[in-house]
């Protein structure tokens, strides 16, 4: 057995009948063809780069599916603390970049009733949230999430489209090509999550992590990408057979809000 | 029906708001890049003020972007809101600004709205939102401060006189002295334009270097509060020893 469960989680889990039956993962690495010049790139900073986002989204829910398949095959029915984390590098040959991505979780079976019965359910929360939704009425849905890229709207030598050499640099102004480009990233991305959360009837998603990363491109400017990752959840019948848990609201460990989240580099 | 929510509150912060009687309507978000001016240069310790104008513009823009999605939304109030800073390598007078949050509304329709009509702003966790009110406050405004201070050099006479000497570098001293006590001051006005009884959850950053050698920066980071009109008193605190798993976030 080899999952990343505290002690903490591995207790609760002991508690509330949840059996961990270990690490489970999913990659996928895909390679795109090299195009010098995109001019979709500079056209319309913010928009999303379609050609590039789907490749790249496609690559990304096959590693979650790899993910989920060998939970499945290992007769998991729930896989918690799911993190997807993305790297691009150029290939040592010409005309090729490559993204992987990984998907990892602790995959858990809730009980001998249900083990190896359909998909498991995925969630970025770690077992305590997911055990405490439950207890609560809620019922967890999987996972919803938005990866895309856009142009930023500077190019390779920094310079931001708009920008006026001759304006007057002494107090400062904003950048709002830029600006808007990373606004209609985190917009898309939040509307990606609202489609996929009415798809699966769901009243939200908690446990949300978005953020953002601006890199070089090799198509002749900077590019924006957002990601975003979040559980959905819907209100159900509480759960039978024990008792809603209170809400710890002055932990004795006090967890700041730094220490809990942040906008990672890593979904 | 209504529209799905998203929230980057955690299950458990996400379960006490709605305790506290309010409904997460979305995670809002405001962004502001800023382009950083001329910088002055002194030879003794001095304010950067185009620097902190900078900062200080950036975070107005973010934050009016994020309460106008909150306006949007009906909002009460935006718990929970992260603030970030960025600078990137290829554009050093770039100064990337994001803050996000989660917006709610109280369900029995009592006014959380501040006195201007805004949505209140706080980056207090869904735990401690959720003592504050059981205690008899609410947020009111998450308020700043900041300060960017430019560090005097030594004379040579002095360097010469220090050098192999362990010596207290009086400049670098007086230096942070004056930029944090200028950047609580200014949290502090902020707090007192909102009419706020306190500020909580304060947080003072120091960044070294940041904008070149000889150069500190100093935020401080709060939520002011003020007391609610029918408070009933601080309840007996309920000490709890939670399973959370830090090591694993």
């Amino acid at each position: 057995m080899d999952a990343r469960f505290g002690v903490g989680g591995f207790l609760l889990a002991r508690e509330a009948g949840l059996r961990q039956i270990g690490l489970v993962s999913g990659v996928s690495a895909v390679q795109r063809r090299y195009r010098p010049h995109d001019p979709e790139l500079f056209q319309d900073p913010g928009k999303v780069w379609r050609s590039e986002a789907s490749l790249l989204d496609e690559a990304r829910r096959t590693a979650l599916e790899r993910l989920a398949r060998q939970a499945h095959a290992r007769g998991a029915s729930l896989v918690t603390d799911v993190r997807i984390s993305d790297e691009v590098y150029e290939l040592g040959e010409p005309g090729g970049v490559v993204a992987q991505f990984v998907a990892t979780g602790t995959a858990v079976r809730r009980d001998a009733a249900d083990a190896g019965n359909g998909d498991p359910v995925l969630t970025n929360l770690p077992v305590q949230d997911y055990w405490l939704l439950i207890r609560h009425g809620r019922e967890v849905l999987g996972l919803v999430g938005s990866f895309s890229k856009a142009a930023s709207g500077v190019d390779l030598r920094g310079r931001v489209l708009g920008d006026d050499p001759y304006k007057d640099d002494d107090g400062g102004w904003e950048a709002d090509v830029y600006t808007g480009a990373v606004s209609r990233g985190y917009a898309k991305a939040r509307a990606d999550m609202r489609a996929q959360l009415t798809t699966l009837g769901a009243d939200g998603a908690v446990g949300v992590r978005i953020g953002h990363v601006q890199h070089k491109a090799a198509e002749g400017a900077h590019m924006i990408t957002v990601r975003a990752i979040g559980t959905a959840i819907r209100r159900a019948m509480p759960m039978t057979g024990g008792d809603r848990p209170a809400l710890a609201i002055m932990p004795v460990l006090g967890l700041g809000r730094g220490q809990e989240k942040g906008f990672g580099r890593h979904e | 029906m209504s529209e799905p929510f998203t929230s980057d509150l955690s299950a458990s912060e996400y379960l006490l708001v709605e305790d506290a009687g309010f409904e997460p309507l979305g995670l809002v978000v405001g962004v502001a890049v800023y382009h950083v001016g001329f910088r002055e240069q002194f030879a003794s310790n001095g304010e950067l003020t185009v620097l902190g104008n900078a900062m200080y513009k950036a975070r107005e823009l973010a934050m009016d972007s994020l309460e106008g999605e909150a306006s949007r939304l009906r909002a009460d109030g935006v718990v929970g809101v992260r603030l970030e800073t960025g600078r990137q390598g290829w554009g050093s007078q770039l100064m990337e600004f994001m803050v996000a949050g989660t917006a709610v509304r109280h369900r029995g329709g009592r006014k959380f709205r501040t006195k201007n009509g805004r949505a209140f702003t706080s980056d207090l966790s869904g735990q401690e939102f959720r003592t504050l009110l059981n205690s008899g406050y609410r947020p009111a405004a998450l308020v700043m401060g900041y300060c960017v201070y430019h560090v005097g050099r030594r004379g040579v006479g002095q360097a010469v006189k220090q050098v192999r000497q362990n010596a207290e570098m009086v400049n670098f001293t007086q230096a942070m002295y004056d930029a944090r006590e200028h950047a609580i001051a200014r949290m502090q006005t902020e707090a007192q334009r909102c009419h706020a009884d306190g500020v909580v959850g304060m947080r003072i950053q120091e960044n070294h270097h940041r904008w070149g050698a000889h150069t500190i920066e100093f935020s401080a980071i709060g939520t002011a509060v003020v007391a609610l009109p029918d408070a009933g008193g601080i309840r007996p605190p309920l000490t709890v020893l939670p399973l959370d798993d830090q090591r694993s976030r």
